[in-house]
C-alpha cells in the first residue's frame, strides 16, 4: 500500500515536473556538395534522459527552401530510467549557386538551449544529363510521379494561351473525413527562364494539419504547344474537424531572366536554366486560388474504446523480458504502426487485470512518408509489476480506429503476452524508478506536460467581490463628497470658536430673539414684570454680544456713543429707537406696578422690529 | 491633501475596465450545485466539452469549448480548460491566448500560470521575464487588476471615512487620523500597484493566433514584408485604431511594425 502510494506520487510529479533533462543534439547532412536541382538531406538528433524530447527549431533558411521528410524515435526504459532518440530528418532544396550555410540549429527545453554547429554546403550548377527530344513524349524529369486522379496535365482550357509561368493547386479529393490523409499538390509551372530557384510560400490552412511530402519533383510537359519546366510540391493535410476547411492562396516567387529568353527546347536548357546567377532577373510572384474542402464527420457506430484514431493500422505487443523476479518491473510496448496520422493517435487501454500493475506510460513514435502517404509507428511503452508469482498472461490490447478506405470501424487487438514470474528476494527493495536504485533519491523528470482540466465553474468569492466592488468606479464619488462636506463643516466650526467675539456677534440675534419669545410668553402669561424684566435684561446683552463689550455696565449716553463709534453705518433713528426703548424698559421694569398688558406687548413688538433693523444696520456698517 | 484625493479618485476612475468587462457575465455564472446540475444547460454543455476532451476528441472538445466561450467569456476556469483543448490540437496561439485571459482572472490559480508559463516555453517565450525572480514575480501577481483596483477602491473609502469622522468629531480625532494615515498609504500602495501593472507584459498585448504573421512596414500589403511571426508569439499593440491592421511591438527582437488583424488576437 505504502509503496503504491509512492508510486502514485512519483507518477503524479513526474507528469507535472517541467523539463529538465540533459540533451545532446547533432545535425548533419548526408552530402556537403550538392548539383543545383539536387536536394540534401539534414538529419538532427535529439537525444535525452527523457521521453518526449523537444523538436528543433529550423531557423529561417533563405538558401534553401526546407520540408520536414520524417521522425524516428527510439525510447527505453530500463531500471526505471528514460532514455529516447529523435531523429528528425529534413530535404532541404537549394535555391542558389555558390555556398550556403544551415546556420546553428536549437532545441529549446522550456529552460535550456541547445545548438547544433553550423553546416556549410556548397551549391553547385545542374550536372549535364540527357535532354528530351523536341517532340518526343516526355518522361518525368526524377522520381516516378505517383498516380493522381486528375492526371499529369494541369488544367489550362484548350485554346486558350497560357501564362508563361502559372501555378496550380490540387487536392486528391474533395471531401475527406476527420484526420483522413488528404494530398495536396502544388505545381509551378515554367516556360522561361529563371534566375534562381523560386521561393515557395505555402498556403494558409484553415481547420488542416499539413505534413510536408518531399521530395520536390520536376519535370516537363507541353500544354497548348508550349513546353514547360514544372516544380512539385506536395503535402499531407489532415482535417481537425468536421466542416468546411479551406486551403489558402499558394505563392511561388521566382527571379525572372530580364530580356533574355530560354528555349526550353534548347539542348543545353537545364545548365542554362540552373546556371543563371541572382540579380540578373526581375522578381515575379503567381498566387493559386483557394481551395476548399469538406472534412466530414465520422460516422455513428464507433466502437467501445475508439478514440477518434483514423487510418489502417495494426498493432503489436511485446515485453523486454520473459522471466523476472517479484517485486522487479517489467515494461510492456505496444505498438501501432500502419497508415494515418499517428500524430493524435493516443494510448490504447491497458487491460483491467489484476496479474499487474500499471504504471507511467511513454510515448514514441516515428513517422514515414512512404508513396506519399503519412504512416509509421507510435509505440506506446508502459512500465507494470507483477502482482503474484507464477506464470501471468498480459490479456490482449485492444485498439480501434476508423478505416476511411472501407468506410467502416475496426478493431486490432495484440496477442495475449505470458511472462515468468519468480519468487522474489525477500531481503531486496521495492523497485524505485529514481536513479540510483535506493530510496532517498532524486525524482527524475521524464517528460512535461501542460496540467489537467479544471472542474470548477464561474469567479471565485474573491474575485466576484472584486467585480462588486468595481462594476462602478462613481460610487467612489460618495466618500469624497463626505469627506469633502465634513472637511468644510470643521472648518467653519473651527473658524468660529477661534474668534469667540465672532461667534458672539453671529449668535446675538437669535439669542435675543429667543429671549424675546420668552418675554412673549411671560406676558401672554400675564406675568408682566417677568416679561419687562427679561427684555430688560435682553436688550444690554444683545448689544453687548454685538459689539464685544460690556455695554451692561454702560450708561445710555455711553451706549449709543459706543454703537456709534463701532458702527458709524447705525442711523439716527435705529439710535434713537433704542434710547426710546432703553427708556420705557428701565421706567417699567422700576415700576413694575405701572406696568398693563398693552405695554407689555408693545414692548415685545418694539423689541422685536428694533432687533431686525440693527441687525440689518450692523451687518451692513 | 485634498489635491491628492482627487488625483486618487481620477486614478480609480481610470482604473481598467476590460477585464470586468469580460468578468461581468462569469460573476452571473451558475455555481456549481448538484440540483443546479442537474438542469443548468452550461453545466450540462461543459460536462460534455470535458467529456470529449477525456476522451482525447481534442478537436471536437476545442470547439465545444469555443461553443461555450460566447456564452460565458469571462468564465477563467472555461478558457484555461479552452486553452488545454487548443493545446492538444497544437493550436499554441490560440492555447495562449485563453491561458493569458484565464490568468489574467485568476493569477493565483497555479495550474493557470503553469500551463500558460508552459505554452510560453514551447513557443520560445517565457513568462517570468529574465533576471528576474520567480518568487518575486509571483508576488507581483499575487492579485488582478480588478482585486488590486477594489482593495485601492476600499483603502479610498476607509481613507474618506476616517477622514471625515476626524473631521467631525475632534475628539476622536487623534484615534483616527493614524488610521487614515494608513488608509492613505495603502490607497497609494495599490494605486502605485495598479499603474505599474499598466506596462506588464501581457498588458495591451496581442497573441499570434495563424499559422504565420507576416510583419509589414506599413498598413497595408504593398509595404515591404521584413519579418514573419510564428503562431504564438505575443506582441504589444501599439496603434489598434484601423480595422485591417494593427501595429505591434515585438519586444524580444525590438522590432516593431504591422501585421493584419486577423492574425492577432488581443489578450
Amino acid at each position: 500500500m505504502k509503496l503504491a502510494r509512492a508510486m502514485l506520487a512519483l507518477s503524479l510529479l513526474l507528469a507535472a515536473a517541467p523539463v529538465r533533462a540533459g540533451l545532446t543534439v547533432a545535425a548533419s547532412v548526408d552530402r556537403h556538395e550538392v548539383d543545383i536541382d539536387g536536394s540534401v538531406r539534414l538529419t538532427v538528433t535529439v537525444s535525452g534522459d527523457t521521453a518526449n524530447v523537444p523538436e528543433p527549431e529550423i531557423p529561417r533558411l533563405d538558401a534553401f527552401n526546407v520540408y520536414s521528410s520524417g521522425r524516428s524515435q527510439n525510447i527505453s526504459f530500463i531500471n526505471g530510467r528514460v532514455s529516447s532518440s529523435v531523429a528528425f530528418t529534413y530535404i532541404l532544396e537549394p535555391r542558389y549557386i555558390g555556398k550556403a550555410v544551415i546556420p546553428p540549429i536549437s532545441v529549446f527545453t522550456g529552460s535550456e538551449k541547445f545548438m547544433t554547429r553550423q553546416i556549410e554546403i556548397q551549391v553547385r550548377g545542374a550536372a549535364r544529363r540527357p535532354q528530351p527530344r523536341a517532340g518526343a513524349q516526355q518522361p518525368p524529369a526524377q522520381a516516378p510521379q505517383p498516380a493522381r486522379p486528375q492526371g499529369q496535365r494541369p488544367s489550362v482550357p484548350a485554346g486558350e494561351k497560357a501564362e508563361p509561368i502559372f501555378i496550380t493547386v490540387e487536392a486528391d479529393k474533395k471531401s475527406a473525413y476527420v484526420n483522413e490523409q488528404v494530398t495536396l499538390s502544388v505545381k509551378f509551372f515554367t516556360s522561361v527562364p529563371l534566375t534562381s530557384n523560386p521561393q515557395y510560400v505555402p498556403p494558409s490552412l484553415k481547420g488542416l494539419l499539413a505534413e510536408d511530402l518531399p521530395p520536390v519533383r520536376s519535370g516537363e510537359t507541353e500544354i497548348n504547344g508550349t513546353r514547360y519546366f514544372f516544380n512539385e510540391i506536395k503535402s499531407a493535410l489532415f482535417g481537425l474537424q468536421d466542416g468546411q476547411a479551406t486551403i489558402g492562396e499558394a505563392k511561388i516567387i521566382a527571379q525572372l531572366q530580364g530580356a533574355h529568353t530560354l528555349d526550353p527546347m534548347d539542348p543545353a536548357f537545364f545548365q542554362k536554366f540552373f546556371s543563371m546567377s541572382m540579380g540578373q532577373g526581375r522578381t515575379h510572384e503567381v498566387t493559386s486560388k483557394a481551395l476548399p474542402l469538406r472534412i466530414i464527420p465520422l460516422p455513428e457506430g464507433a466502437p467501445e474504446g475508439f478514440n477518434g484514431a483514423v487510418g489502417d493500422y495494426i498493432v503489436a505487443a511485446s515485453v523486454d523480458r520473459k522471466e523476472l523476479k517479484a517485486g522487479e518491473a517489467l515494461t510492456l510496448s505496444v505498438s501501432v504502426s500502419g497508415k494515418g496520422h499517428l500524430n493524435t493517435i493516443t494510448a490504447p487501454a491497458l487491460p483491467d487485470t489484476r496479474a499487474f500493475r500499471y504504471y507511467d506510460t511513454a510515448s514514441s513514435y516515428s513517422l514515414t512518408k512512404h508513396q506519399d502517404v503519412v504512416g509509421g509507428k507510435k509505440v506506446f511503452t508502459t512500465v507494470m509489476i507483477p502482482r503474484a508469482e507464477g506464470r501471468q498472461v498480459i490479456p490482449p490490447v485492444k485498439f480501434s480506429f476508423f478505416n476511411p478506405e472501407t468506410k467502416s470501424y475496426q478493431t486490432a487487438e495484440t496477442a495475449p503476452v505470458e511472462v515468468n514470474v519468480l519468487r522474489g528476494d525477500p531481503s531486496a527493495k521495492a523497485y524505485s524508478f529514481v536513479g540510483g536504485g535506493g530510496a532517498g533519491g532524486d525524482i527524475k523528470t521524464i517528460s512535461s506536460d501542460i496540467r489537467y482540466l479544471s472542474r470548477r465553474m464561474g469567479m471565485p468569492v474573491p474575485s466576484r467581490l472584486a467585480l462588486a466592488l468595481t462594476q462602478n468606479p462613481a460610487h467612489n464619488a460618495l466618500p469624497l463628497l463626505l469627506l469633502l462636506g465634513a472637511l468644510a463643516y470643521a472648518r467653519l466650526r473651527d473658524g468660529l470658536l477661534s474668534d469667540p467675539r465672532r461667534l458672539r456677534y453671529r449668535r446675538a440675534f437669535a439669542a435675543a430673539m429667543k429671549r424675546r419669545d420668552e418675554a412673549r410668553r411671560s406676558a401672554e402669561a400675564g406675568d408682566y414684570p417677568k416679561a419687562v424684566g427679561i427684555l430688560y435684561d435682553s436688550l444690554p446683552r444683545y448689544l453687548s454680544d454685538k459689539t464685544g463689550d460690556d455695554i451692561e455696565s454702560f450708561t445710555l449716553k455711553k451706549t449709543l456713543d459706543h454703537i456709534r463709534r463701532r458702527f458709524p453705518g447705525t442711523g439716527d433713528f435705529s439710535l434713537g429707537e433704542i434710547r426710546t426703548l432703553w427708556e420705557q424698559l428701565e421706567f417699567f421694569h422700576f415700576s413694575s406696578s405701572a406696568i398693563t398688558k398693552e405695554n407689555a406687548a408693545d414692548l415685545v413688538s418694539k423689541y422685536a422690529v428694533l432687533l431686525e433693523i440693527l441687525e440689518k444696520e450692523f451687518d451692513g456698517k | 491633501m485634498k489635491t491628492a484625493f482627487i488625483a486618487a479618485f481620477l486614478l480609480l476612475r481610470a482604473a481598467p475596465a476590460s477585464a470586468g468587462d469580460d468578468m461581468r457575465h462569469g460573476a452571473q455564472a451558475p455555481v456549481a450545485s448538484a440540483a443546479a446540475a442537474a438542469v443548468d444547460p452550461d453545466v450540462m454543455a461543459r460536462a460534455a466539452a470535458d467529456k470529449l476532451y477525456n476522451d482525447s476528441l481534442y478537436p471536437q472538445a476545442a470547439s465545444a469549448y469555443e461553443d461555450l466561450l460566447r456564452s460565458q467569456p469571462g468564465d477563467p476556469y472555461l478558457l484555461y480548460n479552452a486553452g488545454n483543448a487548443q493545446f492538444r490540437v497544437k493550436r499554441p496561439g490560440r492555447a495562449l491566448l485563453y491561458y493569458a485571459r484565464a490568468w489574467r482572472l485568476l493569477p493565483r490559480n497555479s495550474d493557470m500560470r503553469y500551463n500558460l508559463d508552459f505554452a510560453l516555453k514551447s513557443t520560445g517565450q517565457s513568462l517570468v521575464p529574465e533576471g528576474v525572480p520567480p518568487f518575486l514575480h509571483r508576488l507581483y501577481y499575487s492579485a488582478s487588476d480588478r482585486e488590486i483596483a477594489a482593495l485601492a477602491s476600499l483603502a479610498f473609502w476607509a481613507l474618506c471615512l476616517l477622514g471625515a469622522g476626524a473631521a467631525l468629531r475632534p475628539a476622536l480625532k487623534d484615534r483616527l487620523l493614524p488610521a487614515a494615515g494608513a488608509a492613505a498609504g495603502l490607497l497609494l500602495f495599490f494605486g502605485a500597484w495598479g499603474a505599474a501593472r499598466l506596462s506588464a507584459p501581457l498588458r495591451n498585448a496581442a497573441v499570434v493566433v495563424q499559422h504565420e504573421a507576416v510583419l509589414r512596414s506599413g498598413p497595408n500589403e504593398t509595404f515591404n514584408a521584413y519579418a514573419t511571426l510564428p503562431e504564438g508569439r505575443v506582441v504589444r499593440i501599439l496603434d489598434d485604431s484601423r480595422d485591417d491592421f494593427w501595429e505591434v511591438g515585438v519586444q524580444k527582437e525590438g522590432i516593431k511594425g504591422w501585421i493584419t488583424r486577423d492574425e492577432l488576437e488581443r489578450i
